[in-house]
């Protein structure tokens, strides 16, 4: 008898203390940065460095070929095995070219630090002279998991510069949740302004973001129905999220990563301030009637996108009937930029800038050109899969998609 | 789990730990056990009925609704052939998804300590509406597994090593074929079985399976585009028929 409490007890707090999500951190540098006491790289010449590259060693984790594109004053590589991704800070030193940073594949959660040089014999001068030719530049240095970049070797050739396809492509890679989701583990919260400012260098142009309203009608970003640990630190006030006024959510939720909750306000407001992003789907989750405290606010960024010259859409979403009686409600809806996800004539009866299909009903071409003979585009949802993403890209009319994977789209995009 | 899950299963748990116990005859101990992987005479028929219970991953199943936390009902045979063989089968259920699962198995005794291999083949199919999609899953996987047993005076301990590889997976969400996977290894599990006297003759299961998968088979519909392995546990309550 003794002996089986024992094993009941032990089976038992095995099982209640298991954790069955996983812990992520960022890696670090320990020993410095090799950055430190070089100069920048010209912008003049950065564009040089961006074009498809062949990866000669370090393929088993990163996959064969990678594009790089600058993204700010950050060099963004993306490949396409299991949604691979560099992150890497560069710098001068007399005329080598230094570059270090940190890698992850976005469909797991492996992660870890890289170091490369271009030397001048492996074609730093043709860097600088605006003469890169396939094979002349060779990127080599030393990768690892977590905080140790020494552990492989890595060497990436450059293979081509982007097709006048990828050059001029318009398509949209409009990320899930603002960038990511929480499970993505990408160091910000899903729905969160920090999550936004990743959105360009994960890839994406485009943002989706999960709109719900309080209780004082202020519209805000967050996904689920509760206040949960899924989203949420631990936090005082419980239960259905907009039961509560944004200020009691502001006062007493954290994010997942310590955020406060943003409004749709501060959220559209970054978007259009602070970054290139062209296109936001306010995906209306509320379960209240939110259209007449969303629309004006997405009607001001509009007005303010015009006046900048900004390339900037923000469509209000329309997933239901019962969201779209809403939408009808409101007056002068015709005139409203918005995502009809339901039928093409649903589309039309609200006038919609957009239509957004499931990507689960193919590519259906047919009615895609329709829509886009109406002067309306297409973008469908949500494309994670890889054999999906090439044929979306490649094969089908859609304007663009949301994923969760927004590096594998940019490099397929750039890799046409 | 869902915390008022769990909480019945923490109470049935400390139930079954303080039950009073009869004394039995190690014969009938070993007996009456379902997973203890005991050398069955031939002829010889057992079945149980068990129902599992997983702790799944908050990543991967979001604010998913209810039905991802059904419980799954599995109705277990044991058939008895000459020379340490025995036959298994299982059919599983959790509403959704339906397993047929069975292979044969080979056991070996030796003082209070029973040792078995085996290698078990299941057609799984699923089909859910749910989300705004219309999904269906079919598949073959196949689960080579190794059993070591022990006697207790009152009980019986089993501990099951499995490995859990995909043959073949087919995945449409309304008409588009979203997944097809063809001899990948998907997962291995651990679990750890007490069998004992619950009353007169009744026997009861009660253990803990430790998963380390990429797609738990149960709720395939919430797995689909990770390339990561997840540790889910799972709570097993079981009755010797």
């Amino acid at each position: 008898m003794k002996w089986i409490k024992y094993i009941l007890l032990a089976m038992l707090s095995i099982f209640v203390s298991c954790n069955t999500n996983l812990e992520y951190l960022e890696p670090e540098y320990l020993d410095g940065s090799i950055l430190d006491g070089t100069s920048t790289i010209p912008d003049n010449i950065k564009s040089n460095f961006e074009g498809i590259y062949n990866i000669k060693n370090g393929s088993d984790t990163f996959g064969d070929r990678v594009a790089f594109k600058w993204v700010g004053d950050k060099l963004i590589v993306y490949g396409s095995k299991f949604g691979s991704y560099f992150k890497l800070g560069g710098g001068v030193q007399d005329t080598v070219f230094l570059f270090e940073g940190s890698w992850r594949h976005m469909q797991n959660v492996d992660v870890g630090l890289l170091r490369l040089k271009i030397s001048v014999e492996d074609g730093a001068l043709d860097l600088w002279n605006n003469s890169v030719k396939p094979g002349s530049v060779k990127l080599k240095g030393s990768f690892g998991f977590e905080d140790n970049p020494n552990q492989k070797e890595l060497t990436l050739e450059y293979y081509r510069p982007f097709s006048e396809e990828a050059k001029n492509s318009k398509f949209l890679i409009v990320a899930h949740r603002g960038g990511g989701r929480n499970s993505d583990y990408l160091g910000a919260s899903e729905n969160t302004l920090e999550m936004i400012a990743m959105a360009e260098e994960l890839g994406g142009n485009g943002i989706e973001i999960d709109v719900k309203l309080s209780k004082d009608n202020i519209p805000f970003l967050y996904h689920d129905k509760n206040i949960n640990l899924r989203l949420t630190q631990e936090s005082p006030i419980q239960g259905p999220i907009e039961d509560f006024t944004f200020s009691q959510l502001r006062t007493f939720v954290r994010l997942k990563n310590g955020e406060r909750i943003p409004s749709v306000k501060e959220a559209l407001e970054f978007v259009l301030m602070k970054t290139t992003l062209r296109f936001v789907w306010l995906d209306m989750k509320s379960t209240k009637n939110a259209m007449p405290f969303v629309i004006p606010i997405q009607q001001d960024i509009m007005k303010r996108t015009k006046e900048m010259g900004r390339d900037l859409v923000v469509v209000i979403g329309i997933p239901n009937e019962d969201k779209q009686a809403l939408f009808l409600e409101y007056p002068n809806s015709q005139n409203i930029e918005s995502i009809n996800e339901m039928t093409v004539d649903d589309v039309r009866k609200t006038n919609s800038y957009a239509w957004g299909p499931r990507w689960t009903m193919g590519s259906q071409t047919s009615l895609v050109r329709e829509i886009h003979s109406e002067g309306r585009i297409a973008i469908t949802w949500t494309v994670d899969q890889i054999q999906f993403i090439t044929t979306f890209i490649n094969e089908s009319e859609f304007d663009g998609f949301v994923t969760n994977y927004p590096t594998i789209v940019a490099y397929y995009n750039y890799a046409r | 789990m869902k915390n008022g899950l769990k909480k019945y299963f923490v109470i049935i748990l400390l139930v079954f730990l303080f039950l009073s116990q009869k004394h039995f005859a190690q014969s009938d101990i070993v007996k009456g056990s379902f997973f203890y992987p005991v050398v069955m005479e031939q002829n010889e028929f057992k079945h149980e009925f068990s129902f599992l219970l997983a702790k799944l991953p908050e990543d991967a199943i979001e604010e998913a609704s209810a039905w991802i936390y059904a419980p799954l009902f599995t109705y277990s045979v044991k058939y008895g052939l000459p020379q340490g063989f025995s036959l298994n089968g299982y059919a599983s259920t959790n509403i959704i998804t339906f397993q047929f699962r069975g292979g044969p198995q080979w056991g070996y005794s030796f003082n209070k300590v029973t040792a078995a291999i085996g290698f078990d083949v299941a057609y799984y199919y699923g089909q859910l509406n749910a989300f705004g999609f219309n999904s269906k899953v079919h598949g073959w996987q196949s689960y080579p597994h190794l059993d070591l047993g022990i006697e207790f005076k009152n009980f019986t301990l089993t501990f099951r090593g499995e490995l859990y590889y995909i043959l073949s997976m087919t995945q449409k969400a309304d008409d588009l074929e979203t997944g097809v996977t063809t001899t990948a290894v998907a997962a291995s599990s651990f679990a750890i079985l007490i069998e004992q006297p619950l009353w007169k003759n009744n026997f009861l299961t009660i253990g803990v399976n430790f998963h380390f998968t990429k797609a738990y088979w149960p709720a395939w519909a919430v797995f689909p585009s990770w390339e990561r392995y997840f540790f889910i546990p799972e709570v097993i309550i079981g009755f010797v028929l």
